[in-house]
């Protein structure tokens, strides 16, 4: 049974057959499940490259894509600097290959565009590095200038758009929803100063803040013996009276006097009405104020229990497995504990632009590969190489001039000789020379040839056959002349 | 819904117009010329690159190669195969003295995971078979199975398009599906 051949299967998928050829390929498959078989197959196959290859994505997706072509245009078609490119996704080779397999969440419409937003960056999932920076954007120093002086003075009102718009309309949310403090809320604020001096924010230094790589291991233990004796007010150290016990060994060792770093803060004089809301097109430049003395550490104004971090070094303590906040590793950051230079920050890989201008990466022309590297080994090997042909012919060159094997004396391997071959024109008829078969002196050590062929033939020829007796024999002449064979035998 | 034409692979629409108000400087009509396009060329793009963040890529440098050519854009005829050809020629230029991109890559084309799900690890499998076969294929190949299978041009049209013959087309299209068949049953029974 003849079967569909793979043209007929293929245009059979694709409802290219018409006529007869329809007819007899719709006869055969309704007869032969092999060949149902395999054009199945030949239809999952598709199927498979449809799901995969065959996407059409969001509009959105590609108004954005759109935006970034246009932009190449338009710098293109008016000469301009062209932007580098730049991709949503990671490309192929900037895959992370231990990214978490999860499938992605299902969408929270209630969340809104910020929801959308973040989960598209990847937060939420287990596992998985968000693609968008975890760090708060920059602020704008001005306007964080102006709110916190409105906040002194107990106006709330800026605060409002600072709230999540509509978050109390959807009660199912879960996690921590945003609501403004009460004191904001009834505009009991602390008064503010009343004498005119330099406001000084005060730092405040969470822990998590600082939960880098090297804390990430701390034992939960650790964290805690941290956080109790931040939150325990100093006290006052004991006066030893003359005569009594020796204090017990702390389980901590004090560590040496860190270098006074000089904190650079902008020097923002403060101004009797708020600053523009708008800011102004030079801003003020910043200036490096000089270190302050060392004092009492004053407490938040707004929120006096939060714990004080002294800053003299005497009140700081190491232990191998606890983590303060003030030991200098964990103030530097690690580029400058190694000595290095400031790293750039931070940005995804995807988000980098994956080419220069458009350009310098196409016009100049690709020099081509080497295929073999000269490496030392790699000269070394050629020499060996060289070396030991070349040694190969010297040993055959002087295997030439000595004497053959048949001299007395010569080993078995000397004497080599080159092949008798004479090149010569078709048309020459000098007769070549030809080496004597025989030795041309005979002693009592010369071998008999025992091998040598008969002169003549195996079986010779004479021209006058005779018979056993030795007499001729005129009969069997014709005989001997056809057949070349001695009769009788 | 984007704007395009009914038959952008055969028929010029309003291509010439297009092109002719672009090559003279209107960066309007080149900018409509790009979204009139846009999602054919996004899945020829996909479907050469088989990723979705090269793809992007190969995107904008066609546009881009487009726009610095428009000298070159045929202006009787439809744009959007002299679209597709820029975008092979630049993968083949970028692909060219390089190691090949991995057939199967760590997550499917677009961007999703590996995962079965309920459907079970063999649909999986089979999927990164097919890919792999599908992968292994001359690019004219590909390009004619893509062409067929995406974006479900008849044979006539796939002939006007390549300029390949059609019982050409239907025999390089019929092999293509033979051989990722072979490549499949291949990778069962190794399995």
């Amino acid at each position: 049974m003849n079967h569909l051949t793979v043209q007929q299967l293929s245009a059979a998928l694709d409802g290219a057959l018409g006529g007869p050829s329809l007819e007899l390929v719709v006869h055969h498959l309704a007869h032969c499940h092999e060949c149902r078989d395999r054009q199945a197959r030949l239809a999952r196959h598709d199927d498979a490259l449809r799901r995969l290859l065959s996407q059409d994505p969001h509009d959105f997706f590609l108004d954005d894509l759109e935006r970034r072509v246009e932009a190449l245009m338009v710098a293109i078609m008016r000469g301009l600097p062209v932007p580098p490119m730049v991709t949503s996704s990671p490309l192929q080779s900037e895959e992370d290959p231990h990214a978490p397999t999860e499938p992605p969440l299902p969408g929270r419409p209630e969340l809104g565009r910020a929801g959308a937003l973040a989960q598209e960056a990847g937060f939420g999932r287990i596992g998985l590095r968000p693609s968008a920076s975890t760090q708060a954007p920059s602020s704008d120093p001005v306007e964080a200038q102006r709110l916190l002086e409105a906040l002194e003075r107990g106006e709330a009102g800026d605060f409002t758009e600072l709230t999540a718009q509509g978050m109390s309309e959807h009660g199912a949310v879960d996690g921590p929803v945003f609501d403004l403090p009460k004191w904001i809320k009834q505009g009991t604020g602390p008064k503010p100063a009343t004498e005119a001096r330099p406001r000084e924010v005060q730092k405040l230094e969470l822990f998590f803040e600082h939960l880098d790589d090297r804390n990430a291991n701390l034992p939960r233990e650790a964290i805690q013996e941290v956080f109790r004796r931040e939150a325990t007010p100093p006290v006052a150290p004991p006066v030893l009276e003359a005569g009594g016990p020796p204090p017990l060994p702390l389980p901590f060792r004090a560590l040496p006097a860190p270098p006074s770093p000089a904190p650079v803060a902008p020097e923002q004089p403060r101004a009797a009405a708020p600053p523009p809301r708008v800011p102004v097109a030079a801003p003020p430049p910043s200036l490096v104020t000089p270190a302050p003395a060392a004092s009492a550490p004053e407490p938040h104004p707004f929120r006096p229990n939060l714990p004080v971090v002294s800053p003299s070094p005497s009140a700081q303590l190491e232990r191998p497995d606890v983590v303060t906040k003030e030991t200098p590793w964990r103030r530097a950051p690690a580029w400058a504990k190694a000595g290095a230079e400031t790293s750039p920050p931070f940005q995804p890989p995807h988000e980098a632009p994956v080419t220069d201008a458009y350009e310098q990466v196409n016009d100049p022309p690709r020099r081509p590969v080497p295929r073999v590297k000269p490496t030392p080994r790699f000269a070394a090997a050629w020499l060996l190489a060289t070396a030991s042909v070349g040694g190969l012919l010297v040993l055959l060159l002087v295997l030439q001039f000595l004497p053959p094997a048949d001299t007395p004396g010569a080993t078995a391997w000397r004497g080599f000789r080159w092949p008798n071959v004479r090149f010569a024109p078709a048309d020459s008829v000098a007769p070549l020379e030809t080496l004597p078969s025989e030795p041309a002196l005979r002693s009592a050590t010369t071998p008999f040839p025992v091998e040598s062929p008969v002169p003549g033939g195996e079986f010779p020829l004479v021209s006058t056959p005779v018979d056993s007796a030795g007499l001729a024999a005129d009969s069997l002449t014709a005989a001997t002349d056809t057949s070349g064979m001695i009769p009788g035998r | 819904m984007d704007e395009t034409p009914e038959r952008p692979w055969t028929e010029p629409g309003q291509d010439p117009e297009w092109i002719i108000a672009a090559q003279r400087g209107d960066l309007a009509c080149l900018l409509e010329l790009v979204h009139a396009h846009r999602l054919p060329l996004w899945r020829a793009c996909f479907s050469i690159t088989r990723h979705l963040g090269e793809a992007e890529l190969l995107f904008q440098e066609t546009l881009a190669h487009a726009a610095r050519n428009l000298r070159a854009a045929p202006v009787a005829r439809p744009v959007l195969p002299w679209l597709v050809r820029l975008a092979r020629q630049i993968e083949n230029a970028k692909l060219r003295g390089r190691e090949p991109r991995p057939s199967v890559g760590l997550r499917r084309p677009n961007g999703e995971p590996w995962l079965a799900g309920a459907r079970g690890s063999h649909w999986v499998d089979d999927e990164q078979r097919t890919l792999h076969a599908f992968a292994q294929l001359h690019s004219d190949d590909q390009w004619l199975l893509t062409m067929r299978l995406f974006e479900r041009l008849p044979y006539a049209d796939i002939a006007r398009v390549t300029g390949i013959p059609v019982p050409r087309v239907m025999n390089r299209i019929a092999l293509a599906r033979e051989y990722i068949e072979r490549v499949h049953e291949l990778g069962e029974e190794a399995a």
